[in-house]
């Protein structure tokens, strides 16, 4: 394993909140000031402030300032550790049901 | 050619797959409940299944072994993985319920490794049977530690799966 067991750990509790969620959406798309963000929630700026916090311990994105703002920026290759995580488990699946459904369409003699 | 989803229900700490086999539902539910067909299926690519008990009564328990057989899985070749599937539930050909858990080959659930509350319900539908499970962990860890054993593969894809774990 690449990614260390505890990275996983900060990564997955990041992700586990739909309102860090909705925002990795929004800066998914555009690069977006902390105020900006705020503005389409009904939260205040230093609640904002917290969950980009938490979302930058996960590495799920970063900060840079232009001028007097704070400009959140999302990495997607924090992205890429949590989708192989999920991979695997989906590939496990994947082959396990085309190999069932290779056996019952041997197995079919409509009995 | 049906496929395969496998999701992500952060709300209930569960992983969801979900595939339809063209197939009556007898023939599926036998697949999943029967040892001799059970073992064919089981095991990730290039690995196959030993099966040491099988016993599918609700109090009854399946003991598996999954042998790595492929040399180009590197360290993985000729290790011998073991799980158990106790079961709690069973309503002939409509579900099944049972806890997942990581074994040694006696049954001895390994410490430390996650276990996980399956239900698996199959339904019938026009094109065949539909098969939907559901695996919780109690916490997002647990979830987490097992989705990083998975498969010893992986597979490049699109931002497809994420979107749905963003979702």
């Amino acid at each position: 394993m690449v990614e260390s067991s505890q990275q996983l750990d900060t990564l997955f509790l990041a992700l586990a909140d739909s309102t860090r969620r909705s925002i990795l959406s929004r800066v998914a798309e555009v690069e977006l000031s902390i105020g900006q963000i705020a503005e389409h929630y009904r939260l205040t700026f230093a609640a904002i402030s917290k969950h980009i916090k938490v979302l930058e311990n996960a590495h799920l994105v970063t900060k840079r300032r232009r001028g007097k703002e704070q400009i959140v920026i999302i990495v997607p290759q924090t992205f890429a550790v949590a989708q192989e995580a999920l991979e695997r488990y989906a590939t496990l699946w994947h082959h396990r049901y085309d190999t069932l459904e290779q056996l019952l369409t041997q197995g079919d003699h409509s009995s | 050619m049906s496929t395969t989803t496998v999701t992500v229900d952060e709300a209930n700490n569960a992983l969801v797959i979900e595939r339809t086999f063209a197939a009556p539902k007898n023939r599926v539910w036998a697949a999943f409940t029967q040892a001799e067909l059970f073992k064919q299926w089981y095991s990730p690519r290039g690995w196959t299944t030993t099966v040491k008990t099988f016993d599918f009564n609700v109090g009854g328990a399946t003991l598996f072994g999954m042998t790595c057989e492929d040399e180009s899985q590197g360290e993985f070749f000729g290790m011998t993985e073991w799980g158990k599937l106790f079961y709690t539930a069973i309503d002939a050909e409509n579900s099944f319920s049972f806890e997942n858990s990581f074994t040694d080959e006696h049954g001895t659930p390994t410490e430390g490794m996650p276990v996980s509350q399956v239900t698996t319900e199959f339904s019938e539908t026009a094109e065949g049977t539909r098969v939907i499970s559901r695996d919780t962990y109690p916490s997002l860890e647990a979830l987490q530690a097992v989705v990083e054993m998975g498969a010893p593969e992986g597979l490049a894809e699109t931002w497809e799966q994420l979107a749905e774990l963003l979702d």
